[in-house]
């Protein structure tokens, strides 16, 4: 089973996309800012982080920045949740090493597709 | 920077395409138009295109070739006629790509103003391009072109359908016809880093529903070696998908910059009238593969290997791996010429005559081996003089548009072959010479007129191979050298005296324009220079154990020739002793040793010595007078001769004794001994003493007679 | 271990299976290093990431028997077939 590392600074936001991943058949761990996901990273060795852009604290950004210097995930998959009008952010999240980007408020269907495209075999 | 693998692979390819390039832009000026020429230069800038698009921080590079591709297009199609402005157009592309790629190696990127270096070109090419095209719809008002600047990757799109199998064409052309559904071709070229971007590109290639059809091809050649990095996606997907546009784009959404999308329609089969003849796949051996042998990059080379008479299969070569073996080839050779000495030991010290006979036909068996060896990694760093001409046609044309004369350049015996170092290294000597013959051998078209001659100069490069030497000749049919003005200027200048000027013949005069300080031509011009040439020549030549020797028939031209090994690293010398040192002749040069002469065979004449030498009397010299050895500097009854020929000269040397001749690896002197004339390098011998090889030139140079 | 080298007395070869990993391209990379020339076999292989892909294409390496999923066939076949191959029937 595939897991995914969930990153907002809503709890209401991470339990209702939890359930959606869940259901899809998804392992499901959150973190609610970057320095937590920082600490769960090693131990859960995820197969695809998502997380939101703006926390309290780390950023998205600087994040996926940080999580991409570990050669453990080198090749893992990032996700980085914006809205419409942080479209220019998503440049920068390209840059540090993001995969690509969900457009808040995220579908529930997008959200699947997008897991089954970047995590194949699952 | 180190640069990954993918993208040294990509400035070596890019190098030669620029070359071919190039040297097809100046085949077309002199036989109008070619179609196979045009078809080759096209390829080169598309491949360009192609290549550097895997790389979106090169995205200067694509943008420019593929401009200058949609002009060369243009002209493919006879919709343009290529002209010298065009010409120099093309070639200061090319430049401006080569300037590039050289940036890349050095510093693993492109200049950060790089768009701002190509602004001029790039809207000079499409202005090129568009005056074109207006013309062109007037005329053809009813052809529906789309190619408004199209990007490349669409294009690539483009080529592939185009190029498909008939059988696939017709598959389908016949489902587009009975099918109310849509399809869609894409071509999906990952940017190199894409993994480590979390992206797997076969898995989103796999997402799309229904392909009809799917090609996975390697965007640059790159063999599976030891230097192979798993991690660098190089991979371009081709497809088309029983899918409408929008459902594929979809799909790519996070990576659109690295795909192309077409609605596939009939149209698309049917090429713009004459058929596109192109490889969208990168050749694996380069077009000329003998000029190839080893590339010139630092990094790498490419080694030939004859399979079968009919393919060349060529493997790329770290040009560190071949020095290596080289460097193991000469500890090898040091370490055989031991096994003499052994037996020698064997049989006196050790009074083993049998062991001294065996170990003796073991150094025959390995020494067999040895030269085999040497022989196979000499070869591998032998490259085809072409190397050193190829940038000549376009210096040539260059410099004589600029001096306003007419020049027409011949080269003869480019596949004549020699160490990579001296093919290298010739490159700057030969400039100086060619550039020396237009600037002042090379006259005027009207001056050429008045003088009776064809109004069009012809300046020949000559390569050919003279036993173990390769000569390389620079002539022109200009006015030639005149010795008199040679004489005087140098005599002015204090090089010689006036006397000495006096007692010169022609021949030998003329060599004084090699002398430090000498210029012939009072204005200084910024094409060669302060008039420095020569001497620095001379010295490039002779730094690599060669000479050179000018010729002149005032009038009519005049020819100069560089004579350099074919090979430095390993060569034959004969070691001789003298005060209890040993010194290596290099083997070249000797004509004939003699053990125990007679002192009854040495005469002197006019005070100084001769040695009688099968009825001729040869100067002779003693070696450790020649070298200003302190001590006894006699020459001792019953001394060993050497005969060596120095330019042309047949002299004799005076030493005690010497012992055999043998393969030596000649290192080249460090230090404080580096500027010492005497020596041309040192090696090791096989009872492990070093040993100064003498250049024999130098030595003689200064006929200090006993 | 979805990579692992297989032998037998007659011959050996690498099998592929499950889902892979980019990470699995050096194991895969130092595999066919030690073995030249040597086949694979992808019957049990659901995914094979592009990193491996790309490798299997590079070393031509014999695949010696294909997955189930036709798919793989024609990335790694030089000239795909024009049609859907027959067992692909939409």
């Amino acid at each position: 089973m595939k897991t995914v590392l969930l990153v907002d600074d809503s709890t209401t936001l991470l339990m209702s996309m939890k359930a959606i991943l869940e259901k899809s058949g998804y392992a499901v761990e959150t973190a609610t800012g970057g320095d937590a996901a920082l600490k769960k990273l090693t131990t859960l060795k995820p197969n695809i982080l998502i997380t939101d852009l703006n926390m309290p604290g780390m950023d998205g950004i600087t994040l996926i920045k940080e999580v991409k210097k570990n050669p453990l995930f080198r090749f893992m998959p990032a996700l980085m949740m914006t809205t419409e009008s942080q479209q220019e952010k998503r440049n920068e999240a390209r840059a540090v090493g993001a995969t690509g980007w969900l457009v808040k408020p995220v579908k529930p269907e997008e959200l699947v597709a997008v897991l089954k495209k970047l995590l194949p075999g699952a | 920077m180190q640069l990954s693998s993918l993208a040294t692979q990509f400035v070596l390819e890019g190098r030669d395409h620029c070359e071919m390039a190039a040297s097809g832009l100046l085949d077309l000026e002199k036989h109008s138009h070619d179609p196979d020429v045009v078809n080759g230069i096209f390829r080169s800038f598309h491949t360009l295109k192609g290549t550097s698009g895997i790389f979106p921080e090169y995205l200067s590079i694509t943008t420019l070739t593929h401009a200058a591709e949609s002009l060369m297009d243009l002209i493919r199609n006879g919709k343009v006629n290529i002209d010298s402005e065009l010409t120099d157009l093309f070639l200061a592309v090319l430049d401006q790509v080569g300037l590039w790629l050289e940036h890349i190696e050095k510093s693993g990127a492109l200049p950060v103003a790089a768009d701002n270096e190509s602004a001029g070109l790039l809207s000079a090419l499409i202005s090129k391009k568009e005056i074109a095209e207006g013309k062109q719809e007037s005329s053809v008002a009813a052809t529906v072109t789309e190619t408004v600047v199209s990007n490349p990757l669409e294009e690539q799109l483009r080529d592939w359908l185009l190029q498909l199998e008939p059988a696939s064409k017709a598959s389908l052309l016949s489902a587009l016809d009975s099918a109310d559904k849509s399809f869609t071709a894409f071509c999906y070229t990952p940017v190199s880093d894409s993994f480590f971007f979390g992206d797997d590109p076969v898995s989103l290639v796999h997402t799309v529903e229904e392909l009809l059809l799917l090609e996975v091809s390697k965007v640059l050649e790159v063999q599976f070696d030891l230097d192979y990095d798993p991690f660098v996606c190089n991979l371009r997907f081709m497809a088309v998908a029983a899918a409408d546009i929008e459902t594929v784009r979809e799909i790519f959404g996070y990576v659109e910059d690295q795909i192309s999308l077409l609605a596939l329609t009939p149209q698309l089969f049917i090429p713009e009238s004459p058929p596109v003849i192109e490889e969208t796949k990168i050749q694996t051996a380069p077009e000329k593969p003998e000029n190839l042998q080893i590339s010139s990059s630092q990094e790498q080379g490419v080694t030939a290997v004859d399979a079968g008479g009919k393919k060349n299969t060529y493997i790329r070569v770290d040009q560190e791996h071949i020095n290596t073996l080289m460097d193991l080839v000469g500890e090898m050779i040091i370490a055989k010429n031991s096994l003499p000495y052994l037996v020698r030991r064997a049989a006196s010290f050790y009074k083993a005559p049998d062991l001294a006979d065996e170990i003796d036909m073991k150094h025959g068996t390995i020494n067999y081996i040895v030269s085999g060896l040497q022989e196979t990694a000499m070869q591998m760093r032998m490259l085809p003089v072409a190397r050193a001409f190829e940038r000549f046609p376009r210096l040539v044309r260059d410099i004589s548009k600029k001096l306003d004369k007419k020049v027409r350049l011949i080269m003869t015996g480019e596949d004549t072959q020699a160490d990579k170092d001296v093919i290298d290294m010739l490159g700057d000597p030969l400039i100086h010479l060619v550039r020396n013959s237009l600037d002042h051998g090379v006259e005027t078209p009207s001056e050429r007129l008045a003088a009776g001659k064809a109004e069009e100069a012809v300046i020949t490069l000559r390569a050919f191979q003279d036993k173990s030497d390769i000569v390389v000749e620079v002539e022109d049919d200009g006015r030639g050298i005149d010795p008199e003005r040679i004489r005087m200027k140098a005599v002015e200048k204090g090089i010689i005296t006036s006397d000495s000027a006096a007692s010169m013949n022609d021949e030998e005069a003329i060599q004084l324009i090699m002398a430090a300080g000498f210029s012939t031509n009072d204005v200084v011009t910024d094409l060669s220079g302060r008039g420095v040439g020569m001497d620095v020549v001379m010295n490039m030549v002779t730094s690599l154990g060669g000479s050179v020797r000018a010729f002149s028939t005032p009038g009519s031209g005049s020819r100069m020739r560089l004579t350099l090994p074919m090979s430095m690293a390993i060569s034959k010398i004969l070691i001789v002793c003298q005060n209890g040192c040993t010194y290596g002749i290099p083997a070249d040069d000797v004509m004939e040793s003699m053990i125990n002469v007679h002192k009854s065979r040495v005469t002197t004449v006019n005070g100084y010595p001769g040695l009688e030498v099968r009825g001729e009397l040869l100067p002779l010299y003693s070696l450790s007078v020649q070298l200003e050895m302190s001590g006894d500097r006699s020459i001792k009854p019953g001394f060993s001769a050497v005969v060596v020929k120095i330019k042309g000269e047949a002299v004799a040397i005076a030493v005690d004794s010497f012992q055999d001749i043998s393969d030596v690896v000649v290192k080249p002197l460090a230090g404080m001994l580096q500027k010492h004339p005497y020596y041309n390098g040192s090696t090791i011998l096989g009872d492990g003493s070093i040993t100064f090889i003498l250049n024999m030139q130098e030595v003689i140079k200064n006929a200090n007679h006993p | 271990m979805p990579i692992t080298l297989e032998t037998s007395e007659k011959q050996s070869f690498i099998s592929i299976r499950g889902v892979t990993e980019p990470d699995e391209g050096d194991e895969l990379l130092s595999l066919l290093r030690e073995h030249p020339g040597i086949s694979v076999d992808l019957s049990g292989m659901e995914h094979l990431h592009t990193a491996l892909l790309q490798m299997l294409i590079s070393a031509e390496t014999p695949i010696a028997a294909w997955p189930q999923d036709t798919f793989w066939r024609k990335c790694m076949t030089k000239n795909p077939p024009a049609l859907p191959l027959p067992e692909e029937t939409p």
